[in-house]
């Protein structure tokens, strides 16, 4: 066929320039690509392949070591478990003792006064005519409430000046930081003196007077 | 590889009596002509240090690439005439062909162009009964192209000398205004085609049975040599003035194209203004005078590089004027691109 003869032997030319007919014969001319868009195609695919090969090999040995260290592991406790088991009763006795040894300690440590030394010690430094009636013992001090008798100003007198002797009182500044007479009032029916004198402990525990934990 | 610019561009006419290699500044234009060099055709050892002077780095695949211009003695560039009613037949067209132009269109890779334009002939729309058809044997040119390779060629085109000439031929008529039409001349060893050109086209195509091997026995006999060897050693060297005796040489040639150009005058009404001989050695550019002498015209004398230019084609400094002549409108014509192209829609097998 004549037109087509041209065409057939150069498929690239649809627009063909003037006075410009290419008879060139593309079948028998040689492949002249230095390198293939292909070559760098498959490059790079081999590349991934290869990358992707090395990352799985390289999980694969990861995951067999873990397997080997888990059995491993696994060897080791089964060994020790009897004696596992036991350290772990013993453990569980020695914090039931333990709980019990805390208890004490804490109930120990934890009144700062020793009722028996300071109720002698109260009783010791009551002064004649005063009665003490109530004794509340809080976490912050001593609550003491009682009477006086006597006259008005006599009684408001003792009450002041027993104030100040549990002051002066040695085992009692020793654990008292603050003693005060907080209120004093005449009961009206028994002409008596009330007094309510507070004690506040010292915020750092003190330790107890020579006698008083025995 | 990727980033390097390989902006020169090659061009390799291949002609009968000169091999011309040409390097440019860059693949389209507007370029300059950087170079040009002439070798003698079959000295593969003048080619390949041709190859290596105007490629200073080799290019990756090995290859000189380059557009070819190449010529065989048994390529056809004619004007064809055919019943456009009977182009849509099938085989009409092969059937033309071999009538017209005495070819087994089967054995031929061959080219219909419009006359005019030098584009494809659209045979779809057809709507003239001219066409110039071109093209060679498939053997020539697989042939060729293999002869390319070998000498260290690779061809990006393979076009022919002939239509890159009549092309520029055309295109320099019209660049410089000329009206009358000029006459070219392929004289060959044994034939010689002469085109009637204008800047309208190709008007008339024709082969002439008489070549230069013609006028070797005249030479022999005008200058009683011993043998026709004798006679076209002397003929070819160019140390014997011939300019005398060249109406004799060329009278069975001017006797022919007397004929054919008083035909086309009479159709036309035109006369023949110039001659131009585009594929004469150097050393025989003489009978280009004769032949014009004898046919009462005058050589046609173009001003290849104001062509040139007007298509954005810049000759280099060191492009002597004695190479800008009408014998490498060839090479010349395979540079330049006319702005003419369209888009061919797909032959129909």
């Amino acid at each position: 066929m004549l037109s087509s003869l041209k065409k057939n032997s150069d498929k690239s030319a649809v627009v063909v320039p003037a006075w410009h007919p290419n008879f060139r014969n593309v079948e028998r001319l040689p492949d002249t690509k230095v390198v293939r868009t292909s070559f760098f195609i498959n490059g790079v695919a081999i590349f991934l392949a290869v990358s992707l090969a090395i990352y799985t090999v390289y999980r694969e040995m990861a995951l067999q070591t873990l397997k080997t260290e888990t059995a491993e592991a696994k060897v080791a406790i089964a060994e020790n478990k009897p004696k596992s088991d036991q350290a772990v009763a013993l453990f569980k006795k020695f914090t039931d003792e333990e709980k019990k040894v805390q208890a004490l300690q804490q109930f120990l440590t934890s009144s700062k006064i020793v009722f028996s030394e300071f109720l002698l010690q109260l009783g010791a430094s009551l002064p004649p005519a005063t009665v003490i009636t109530n004794i509340d013992y809080k976490d912050t001090g001593v609550i003491l409430s009682g009477n006086i008798i006597g006259s008005a100003e006599e009684a408001s007198g003792k009450s002041i000046i027993y104030v100040e002797s549990l002051k002066k009182n040695p085992a009692f500044s020793a654990v008292f930081g603050d003693i005060a007479l907080t209120n004093i009032a005449r009961d009206p029916i028994s002409g008596q003196l009330r007094y309510q004198i507070d004690l506040k402990l010292k915020t750092s525990p003190q330790p107890p007077a020579k006698g008083e934990n025995k | 590889m990727f980033f390097s610019a390989n902006l020169k561009n090659f061009f390799v006419d291949f002609g009968e009596h000169a091999l011309l290699l040409a390097r440019t500044s860059k693949p389209n234009p507007p370029f300059v002509v950087e170079e040009i060099i002439e070798c003698a055709p079959g000295d593969e050892a003048a080619l390949a240090e041709a190859i290596k002077r105007l490629q200073s780095s080799k290019s990756p695949s090995g290859y000189l690439h380059a557009v070819c211009g190449i010529n065989s003695a048994r390529r056809v560039a004619r004007k064809i005439v055919f019943e456009v009613k009977r182009l849509k037949e099938s085989g009409y067209l092969n059937e033309a062909t071999s009538q017209q132009l005495r070819i087994e269109p089967d054995q031929y890779t061959l080219a219909l162009l419009n006359p005019g334009t030098g584009l494809d002939y659209d045979l779809a729309k057809a709507t003239q009964k001219e066409a110039f058809i071109c093209g060679l044997p498939i053997s020539d040119i697989n042939l060729s192209q293999d002869n390319l390779l070998a000498s260290g060629v690779y061809p990006e085109r393979i076009e022919l000398s002939t239509v890159a000439s009549l092309g520029a031929m055309v295109d320099y008529l019209a660049y410089a205004k000329i009206k009358t039409p000029v006459l070219v001349l392929e004289i060959e060893a044994e034939s010689t085609n002469s085109y009637i050109v204008t800047a309208s086209g190709v008007e008339t195509s024709r082969p002439i049975q008489q070549g230069l091997e013609s006028m070797i026995p005249v030479v022999q006999k005008e200058l009683g040599l011993k043998d026709e060897d004798s006679a076209r050693k002397l003929f070819f060297s160019n140390t014997f003035d011939f300019t005398g005796m060249g109406s004799t040489l060329i009278k069975k040639l001017v006797k022919e194209l007397q004929s054919s150009i008083g035909f086309y005058e009479v159709q036309t009404g035109q006369s023949i203004g110039q001659v131009a001989c585009t594929m004469l050695p150097s050393k025989l550019s003489w009978l280009e005078g004769s032949i014009a002498a004898d046919l009462g015209v005058s050589v046609l004398k173009a001003d290849v590089a104001g062509w040139l230019q007007s298509r954005q084609i810049t000759l280099g400094d060191s492009i002597t004027a004695s190479a800008q002549d009408v014998r490498r409108l060839g090479l010349f014509g395979l540079m330049v691109q006319y702005n003419n192209h369209a888009v061919v829609p797909e032959k129909k097998q």
